[in-house]
């Protein structure tokens, strides 16, 4: 589809006029947030022109207002910092040097130290017949009594297919996506173009964390081996999906798709 | 008849006349876009009202370095995507035009259908492409205009159109309903 018969299309979308109410609906709104918006002194536009031709005509020209433009202003404020230097330097040797500091947070430290060995020492042994509380989790009932009672031998079997099932059936928050760019589709068998054939594949793809196939199955046959063949080494070759996620976190899971090949559709 | 900038600079000065003639000149374009994004005419008319109420709060910030146009299509772009957005939160789902609209306001038949089709791939393709597809295609911009209206390089228009027209023309050819998801 070239741009032209895009143009077309959407040309040819027919766009019912909006309603006589909607529009003096949306008039009235608009009026009324226009009516809370305090007026503007004057355009943006024109201040900026304004700032901009200040700006062009007077900034080589003019001295800020704080330049040092005499001697005496000069010489202050060299006195100021000197002043300042010296009353640093002063400070420095006379009192706030972090020495001192350091001694007193010493004595802190070892003070506190003492006093929780002394708290620790306080409280009595614990009771010599204390028994610790039962786990939060408690398994199952039923659980317990296949792994107590001797079971028949067929039980052995269907405990472990609980087991898998149990992650299987497992709510997925999100589903597994197609990629947004779509799936390159499998590469139509030769034979099967000479030969006509036909049909469509459905498969059960093993998605990992990161949506690629690791595993692919054909459900449904086409009929054709040639074909499912191509659709499964296309899938495990060449499709990435957006993995499905649990609580936010990308995990693997199942995702069934069926692809049909169409002799109309082949290149 | 006064000019565009004329009564903008009258409107930002408080000037609600102004500001109505404005609204009255502009409604059509406004509408015209909200309906080709969403494609029901109720949900075009609540993107315009919302887009009209944004304007009168927002037209003391337009600085006349774009086109007041280019403006506007910003700013119905903008409560498109919000209205899209909070469709999605309620629904949790991808949006496509209603059933009944799509009978009202799609060109009959295949290219109805087809059109439809287009316009979901261009959602299902990711944030930017569908305004850039309807300003170029549906509301006929040259490639700078709409770089003016989406506020990015020319090139990057260039270059999401031609991600479109390869995205279409893979969606022409595997149309006889290649892929089907299983529930």
């Amino acid at each position: 589809m070239n741009d032209e018969q895009l143009t077309q299309l959407f040309a040819a979308q027919n766009i019912p006029a909006p309603t006589d109410a909607a529009k003096a609906a949306a008039l009235t709104a608009a009026m009324a947030a226009f009516a809370e918006q305090p007026p503007q002194a004057a355009p943006l536009e024109q201040h900026a022109t304004k700032i901009t031709t200040a700006a062009g005509n007077k900034f080589h020209k003019q001295k800020p207002r704080y330049a040092l433009n005499s001697f005496a202003a000069r010489f202050y404020g060299l006195f100021t910092v000197a002043g300042l230097h010296a009353a640093v330097v002063i400070a420095l040797m006379i009192g706030l040097a972090p020495k001192d500091e350091m001694v007193l947070v010493d004595n802190v430290k070892v003070e506190a130290v003492e006093e929780l060995k002394e708290e620790i020492a306080l409280p009595p042994p614990p009771p010599p017949d204390y028994v610790a509380p039962p786990p939060d989790f408690a398994p199952p009932p039923s659980f317990n009594v296949a792994a107590d009672a001797p079971a028949p031998a067929n039980a052995i079997t269907t405990a472990p297919a609980k087991a898998e099932a149990a992650p299987v059936a497992k709510v997925l928050a999100t589903p597994a996506r197609p990629p947004k760019k779509g799936l390159a589709p499998p590469t139509y068998p030769s034979e099967s173009k000479k030969l006509g054939e036909e049909g469509a594949v459905a498969l059960a793809l093993y998605l990992n964390e990161e949506g690629r196939v690791q595993e692919a199955k054909v459900e449904t046959s086409s009929g054709f081996a040639r074909l499912d063949e191509a659709a499964v080494k296309q899938a495990v070759k060449a499709w990435k999906f957006e993995p499905c996620t649990q609580a936010g976190q990308p995990v693997a899971c199942w995702y069934k798709i069926k692809f049909r090949f169409q002799l109309k559709d082949a290149n | 008849m006064q000019d565009d900038a004329t009564l903008i600079r009258a409107a930002q000065s408080g000037n609600s006349q102004a500001f109505s003639e404005l609204m009255s000149r502009y409604y059509t374009t406004l509408y015209r876009f909200a309906y080709r994004w969403c494609g029901n005419r109720v949900e075009a008319e609540d993107i315009t009202q919302q887009a009209c109420i944004k304007l009168a709060r927002s037209i003391g910030q337009f600085r006349f370095e774009a086109a007041f146009n280019s403006w506007l299509y910003r700013l119905v772009i903008n409560c498109a995507k919000d209205w899209q957005n909070s469709q999605r939160r309620h629904r949790g789902e991808e949006l496509l035009p209603a059933a009944e609209d799509a009978a009202d306001g799609q060109p009959d038949g295949a290219a109805g259908i087809y059109l439809q089709q287009v316009l979901r791939q261009l959602e299902r393709m990711g944030e930017h492409y569908k305004e850039t597809a309807l300003l170029v295609f549906a509301e006929g911009m040259s490639h700078a205009e709409a770089a003016s209206v989406l506020q990015v390089k020319e090139s990057t228009v260039s270059w999401r159109l031609h991600e479109i027209r390869k995205q279409l023309q893979l969606l022409q050819r595997t149309q006889p309903g290649s892929w089907e998801v299983e529930p």
